[in-house]
């Protein structure tokens, strides 16, 4: 009888040893779930749940199911907006396929060690430089008045006056080239720690069968980063669609309309006009175009490298 | 099979059902989390609760001590402790006065966030200062609709027990505030903000020009200026300076038809006065009145900086201080930032202030030839109770403010930073003069926030719009539609939300 009890008992503590085994792993888990739960996707689905509804972000929101997507249908601004959206995710998307990729391959060319490490130090300081002290000192050099470039056309003989950011003719193409020469940045470090994991052996296969300085670079390199291409190339378009920090800092959208882009719009949608409900109808809308893109150019891609293999 | 499974004994749950628990445990959550909350309640019954105001203030140390935060902003020390001594002053003697109360300085911290949009969380959360400012007159009737807000009204009848002789407070000020749709004052202003011009008298004297008497003058200047390449007149690059501008020369010519608007009554037309005059025809872009009122408020702006217009980082107040322009039309807010950087500016300048020149009927049929200001109620004064301030620490904040509107305790806080215009009778602040309203001016208060466009969205729209106009980029007859067109459709909007 006494026997049987220590087995039960030896049993019972098997038990609870094996549950909590398996349990203590997600209980570790629990917290990070929480918070994503709470900070990210909380929120993600109260857009959704707004982007239905009449809401000012005090107020009792008012249910209007689908008003706020045929609003944006006839919305000027917005629908103005994607054009210039366009624009700047096709010049994002191109300088950051270019310029990046360049610079990491004229590093990975640098046969000297030491002097590979001082020009990568050298791309990626400029990043510990706050984005938007860098866009304040854009702003000085475009001041029509007393900054750099008008400076610099005056000294060369262009009588011309420009008004810069504040002509809507060239105000998104001043934006567009904040950030010249593109070259700094974590992504030639993705370029250059693609580049760098390349097999010498394929490099020298490679150069046996003739591929060598440009042809190596078509035929081998971008090949064989297509994986940090493609990461790129979602980040870009994804930037591109949602970003509207230069227009934030520099231009508020203007003059006029000439810079606003769907993410300006819908800042200003929220914080200024308190409309949330609507803001958070445009905010859905961007999701979805982003969601669409975003897997479009994973399968092209895939498709790519698959044909290319 | 292991031990456990031989004796019938093994209990286990797969991952996948663990997952499942989870999931379950997690949506009840989020729905729990989505249930809707209770209703607000509204401020009203809040401020009938304290109806029965102590007019000496509390008399009775509380059994706690009641602390009160306060954001008197630009008038109290700074983070850093530096600054605001009368205040500091004024604070001790109240707290003597008072014993069981506190006034701390609350430092409002935005944290990157528009001001309203910070403020309408801390009203919410009912974490923020029991007396308020906030510059943002247009979000009180939100608020207040919402229940955040509490009321002046059962004060405002009250003597002032700190001023001799008062038999109610409200007299003591120069301009009221506007009421909310509730009839109820949510808000008031101890001091005042106009706009003036700031200009380089040593640059006047240089060129051997003097400050215009009139528009036609003020023009014939800024080309003077402008030839010899400085900037005429630096502005800011804001919306509320596109309205800043506008307004002072409609104060002047749409006069009449905001007068009728507002039944004689010399106010600010309310967002929905506006909306139905647009409604009903009385109030349109193309009427005489409004395109006289574009063309003059158009030439101003065409003596900018060219940078004027980018909405971006504004760069006025430097072209002024380094001598690029001539004059800068700007706040009498800015006197102080004036009075503190001249002596260290690379060539520091004399100036003085002249006033929005008076625009001659040969410009404009419907011109009143009288003086304008450009006026607002409030500056740092501003000061709205948010309804979770109530009972006796609502007395006790009251109290405080009675106590700062005694002449000389309001002369002395001003004094120090010389940069507003008081709104309270009897007090002078040396030096701002020049930003005082004119004795014949006709105005109305200037809603910065667009009330003449009845909404925020309605004051993008024109601000926007206009900039297109004066860049060329639009003709008259374009802008002339599209407005027209927009205001109609804020108008009916607006009517409809109410």
């Amino acid at each position: 009888m006494a026997g049987s009890r220590r087995v039960l008992d030896v049993t019972r503590r098997r038990k609870r040893l094996s549950v909590t085994r398996w349990i203590f792993p997600y209980l570790f888990l629990l917290p990070t779930f929480v918070l994503i739960g709470v900070f990210s996707y909380y929120p993600a689905a109260s857009a959704l749940y707004h982007s239905f509804t009449d809401w000012n972000g005090i107020t009792r929101p008012r249910f209007l199911w689908l008003d706020n997507f045929a609003e944006m249908t006839g919305d000027k601004t917005l629908v103005a907006s994607l054009s210039n959206m366009g624009i700047v995710t096709a010049w994002s998307l191109f300088i950051t396929l270019t310029m990046p990729f360049l610079v990491a391959e004229l590093i990975y060319a640098v046969r000297n060690e030491r002097a590979s490490y001082w020009y990568r130090l050298l791309f990626v300081i400029p990043i510990v430089v706050p984005w938007v002290v860098t866009l304040l000192v854009w702003s000085f050099i475009y001041n029509p008045d007393v900054g750099l470039l008008s400076a610099f056309t005056k000294a060369i003989g262009i009588t011309k006056e420009f008004r810069w950011l504040g002509d809507p003719n060239m105000a998104l193409y001043c934006l567009m080239f904040i950030g010249f020469p593109f070259a700094a940045g974590t992504n030639v470090l993705i370029y250059l720690a693609g580049l760098q994991g390349i097999d010498e052996s394929i490099i020298d296969a490679a150069s046996l069968d003739g591929a060598v300085g440009f042809r190596r670079v078509i035929h081998v390199d971008l090949p064989m980063i297509s994986g940090q291409i493609r990461l790129l190339a979602v980040l870009a378009i994804i930037g591109g669609i949602q970003g509207y920090g230069s227009q934030y800092v520099l231009t508020r959208g203007g003059p006029g309309y000439a810079t606003m882009v769907p993410g300006m719009w819908l800042y200003t949608t929220a914080f200024t006009f308190m409309r949330m409900g609507y803001a958070s109808a445009i905010g859905t809308a961007m999701f979805l175009v982003i969601l669409g893109l975003t897997v479009a150019t994973m399968h092209y891609t895939e498709s790519a490298v698959q044909v290319g293999n | 099979m292991d031990s456990r499974e031989k004796l019938g004994m093994s209990w286990r749950m797969s991952r996948r059902s663990l997952l499942k628990v989870m999931g379950v445990g997690a949506l009840g959550a989020v729905l729990g989390a989505c249930q809707p909350e209770a209703p607000a309640a509204t401020a009203a019954p809040k401020a009938e609760a304290s109806e029965v105001p102590q007019p000496e203030g509390p008399k009775e140390a509380p059994r706690e001590t009641v602390v009160i935060n306060i954001d008197h902003r630009g008038y109290q020390p700074d983070a850093e402790g530096k600054g605001g001594e009368e205040l500091v002053r004024l604070r001790a003697e109240w707290e003597e006065m008072h014993p069981g109360y506190k006034i701390d300085w609350y430092t409002m911290d935005f944290q990157g966030m528009e001001e309203h949009a910070w403020i309408e969380r801390r009203l919410v959360a009912k974490d923020g200062p029991d007396l308020l400012f906030g510059n943002m007159t247009y979000r009180i009737e939100t608020w207040m609709q919402g229940g955040l807000m509490n009321f002046y009204d059962p004060y405002l009848d009250l003597p002032n027990p700190y001023v001799d002789g008062n038999t109610r407070w409200y007299d003591q000020f120069i301009k009221k505030s506007e009421t909310q749709s509730n009839g109820k004052t949510a808000w008031i202003g101890l001091d005042n903000t106009t706009l003036s011009y700031f200009y380089n008298v040593d640059m006047f004297e240089d060129m051997g020009v003097a400050p215009p008497g009139g528009w036609e003058e003020m023009i014939e200047l800024f080309k003077v200026f402008e030839e010899n390449d400085i900037v005429p007149c630096a502005m800011k690059h804001s919306k509320a300076y596109a309205i800043w501008t506008f307004d002072p020369v409609a104060n002047q010519i749409l006069h009449e038809v905001y007068d009728e608007m507002v039944g004689g009554e010399g106010r600010e037309p309310l967002p929905e006065e506006v909306a139905q005059y647009v409604k009903d025809g009385k109030l349109t872009i193309g009427m005489p009145q409004y395109q006289d009122t574009l063309r003059l408020a158009s030439e101003w702006w065409q003596y900018a900086q060219k940078g004027a217009y980018s909405g971006g980082d504004d760069d006025s107040y430097s072209l002024f201080l380094s001598q690029k322009a001539a004059t800068r039309y700007g706040g009498c807010w800015e006197n102080g930032n004036l009075l503190t950087d001249m002596p260290e500016a690379d060539d520091p300048f004399a100036w003085n202030i002249f006033s929005i020149p008076v625009i001659p009927k040969t410009l404009s049929d419907y011109a009143t030839g009288h003086a304008t200001a450009a006026v607002f109620i409030a500056g740092y004064l501003l000061y709205m109770i948010p309804s979770y301030n109530s009972g006796e620490k609502l007395d006790a904040t009251i109290d405080w403010l009675m106590y700062l509107s005694k002449p000389s305790n309001l002369e002395a806080v001003m004094n120090q930073t010389k940069n507003l215009v008081p709104n309270i009778r009897g007090v002078n602040v040396d030096g701002m003069e020049g930003f005082y309203v004119p004795e014949d001016a006709t105005y109305w208060h200037i809603n910065s926030w667009g009330s003449p466009m009845i909404t925020q969205e309605g004051l993008d729209a024109w601000v926007r719009n206009w900039q297109l106009l004066l860049l060329g980029e639009m003709s008259l007859d374009e802008y002339n539609d599209t407005m027209q067109t927009a205001w109609e459709d804020v108008a009916d909007k607006y009517l409809a939300s109410l």
